[in-house]
């Protein structure tokens, strides 16, 4: 009976052990399962344009909803918006094994396209990027256009504008492309412009002090709207209105024209939920641009108060 | 001789309750006015003709405008109005709930009485056809509007689209044809509509518009801007208002007053002018009677 007990005893301890192997090798099998799923998704962008940070945020809400939250992680770079700090977050991505990379803004894109041809490529927040000779089978993304003659014919409503100043970066592809439109936009309406190019924050205010200008436009950039802010008293001081393709500067900006966050993020979300699922995304464009106007601004620097602006705007600041 | 007493006296009680004998000048009319444009420059429109028909009848003229086309039609009768400058489907809705009666409709510098709709896309928006406007926004500008929802809904469905909750990624009303027009100028969205009076006045202040934008359909032809007034207004008011708006073009200052609005004259409306609406009501599957011309 003892004997036959300890047997009984030692068939139970292969059991349990058997059994506790069973379960470790199914928590093992499940976790190593989990982590083959798991996509790395880098994300490059700089901290300080609004815009960047509402669409990510709106983006990642948006792959939670749809239930990708737990099927990616992301590695986020927010580098100083200058070349060589764009490559180098781009490279530690593919060190990290990122298996996709999310880049804000046609500057962080266009180190991208020279750091990698093999890593899929979204970018997010470039203008008219069918101008830009996007030629790399590895990139795809969200862009948006928007109307150059809007702006000037706002302004023109509200001020007679003799200068505009147009500040732009030389490193960001698209910022030049736009600074293109609006000098454009510019001659058609018969309004004379400086171009004020920078190729470094650091040198916004520089420019901002050195040009003469009666209304200040500034392109969507990185580089610009890193030092922005804390420049914008120069063209007030001028009492310069100052319009732009940037949202977020609602204090100092009397009306901006810009593509929609929300549409961006959504269209993100599709674009990489796509990929994730081995499927061939074009780029897109989104088009629902929205118009901000601070009214209470426009009063305080005496400007003219065009009717267009406040019953169409979309948000009118008062 | 007691026969003539008789109706002598029969003849005075009804002359003394005729609103005949009304004088013209104990009265103020009421006027509404839609929004067809941005409500400042409609009233800044309307206001030099309010002051010509003062001068000419000795009736005070008060302008009112609605913030929304539908509420012409609710506020009507709420707000007293005498009359009121009514837009397509906005005036046959009038004729047909509120008892008005057409009395005169502006003809403009080209000759034209009536207008047609646009519906207008960025000439760089790679727009062509209905098919290319699948997943856009589209920029209506009133439920209360053939011009500016009617027709390019019956355009639609006659392509095709039935439902348009699902065919846009969004639409929405803009509330004026400028607004919308401005909608689509920016890329805020991607389809507009707009009367060609109010495109034909935004071109004429701004060219550069028309290199923006392209037509794509172009509705028939509907009546505009039509006075209507109460059927229940004394005669001789109707009258002498009529009389004074289609004369005006033979006086200088009614030139002027007719060439700050972009007119030649004012002619007489009748209500078959209205037909054309009523025909692409039936087009859309509307009954009027039982048409939502509120837009929330």
């Amino acid at each position: 009976m003892f004997a036959g007990g300890q047997v009984s005893i030692r068939a139970n301890s292969t059991g349990v052990i058997l059994y506790l192997i069973g379960i470790i090798t199914a928590v093992l099998l499940f976790f190593s399962s989990s982590h083959a799923q798991m996509r790395i998704i880098g994300v490059v962008f700089s901290e300080n344009v609004p815009a960047y940070s509402r669409i990510n945020s709106r983006f990642k809400d948006i792959l939670k909803e749809k239930g990708y939250s737990k099927r990616v992680r992301f590695i986020e770079q927010h580098p100083n918006p200058d070349p060589l700090a764009w490559s180098n977050a781009i490279r530690k991505l593919i060190v990290y094994d990122a298996e996709m990379i999310i880049v804000y803004g046609s500057g962080a894109l266009e180190q991208a396209i020279f750091e990698t041809d093999s890593i899929p490529i979204v970018f997010v927040n470039v203008y008219s990027p069918d101008r830009l000779k996007i030629n790399k089978r590895n990139v795809t993304g969200v862009g948006y256009k928007i109307p150059m003659t809007s702006l000037i014919r706002y302004l023109k409503e509200m001020k007679e504008t003799k200068r505009l100043g147009i500040l732009f970066s030389e490193i960001e592809p698209d910022s030049v492309l736009q600074m293109e439109d609006i000098v454009k936009a510019c001659e058609k309406f018969s309004i004379g412009y400086v171009k004020m190019p920078v190729q470094k924050s650091g040198q916004v205010e520089e420019r901002l002090k050195l040009f003469m200008y009666d209304a200040l436009f500034f392109t969507n950039s990185a580089v610009i709207g890193k030092t922005y802010p804390e420049c914008s008293q120069i063209p007030r001081s001028l009492n310069a209105p100052i319009i732009s393709t940037m949202d977020g500067y609602d204090d100092s900006v009397v009306f901006s024209l810009s593509p929609d966050s929300d549409a961006q993020a959504k269209d993100l979300a599709d674009i990489v939920i796509s990929l994730i699922n081995g499927r061939k995304t074009n780029i897109k464009i989104v088009r629902n641009n929205r118009l901000i106007f601070n009214l209470r601004l426009a009063r305080e620097m005496q400007l003219q108060l065009p009717i267009e602006l406040i019953s169409g705007a979309d948000r009118v600041i008062r | 001789m007691r026969i003539m007493k008789v109706i002598l006296t029969l003849l005075i009680i009804v002359a003394i309750n005729s609103p005949v004998l009304v004088r013209p000048e104990e009265k103020e009319l009421l006027i509404g006015l839609i929004p067809e444009q941005n409500i400042f420059k409609q009233f800044e429109r309307y206001l030099p003709l309010a002051k010509y028909i003062e001068k000419r009848t000795g009736i005070k003229i008060r302008l009112t405008i609605l913030s929304r086309y539908g509420d012409i039609v609710d506020r009507f009768t709420q707000r007293r109005m005498d009359g009121a400058f009514f837009g397509d489907l906005t005036g046959a809705l009038a004729i047909r709930k509120l008892s008005v009666i057409p009395l005169v409709k502006p003809v403009r510098e080209d000759g034209s009485t009536s207008v047609h709709g646009y519906i207008i896309v960025r000439k760089d928006s790679g727009i062509r056809s209905v098919a290319d406007m699948k997943d856009k926004v589209m920029a209506f500008v009133d439920r209360a509007t053939v011009t500016g929802y009617l027709f390019p809904i019956v355009y639609l469905r006659e392509h095709g689209v039935r439902e348009i909750d699902s065919f846009f990624s969004e639409h929405y009303f803009s509330g004026s044809f400028d607004a919308s027009v401005y909608a689509v100028l920016d890329g805020r969205a991607d389809v507009g509509c707009v009367k060609d009076s109010i495109f034909r006045n935004l071109v004429k202040k701004d060219p550069s518009i028309k290199d923006e934008l392209e037509i794509i359909a172009v509705s028939p032809a509907m009546p505009e801007s039509t006075l209507c007034v109460k059927d229940d207004l004394p005669d001789n008011m109707k009258k002498m208002l009529r009389e004074v708006l289609l004369n005006m073009n033979r006086d200088a200052e009614g030139r002027k007053v007719l060439k700050q609005m972009g007119l030649k004259r004012f002619s007489e409306a009748r209500q078959e002018d209205y037909k054309p609406v009523f025909m692409m009501l039936q087009s859309a599957g509307y009954d009027i009677d039982t048409y939502h011309y509120r837009t929330e």
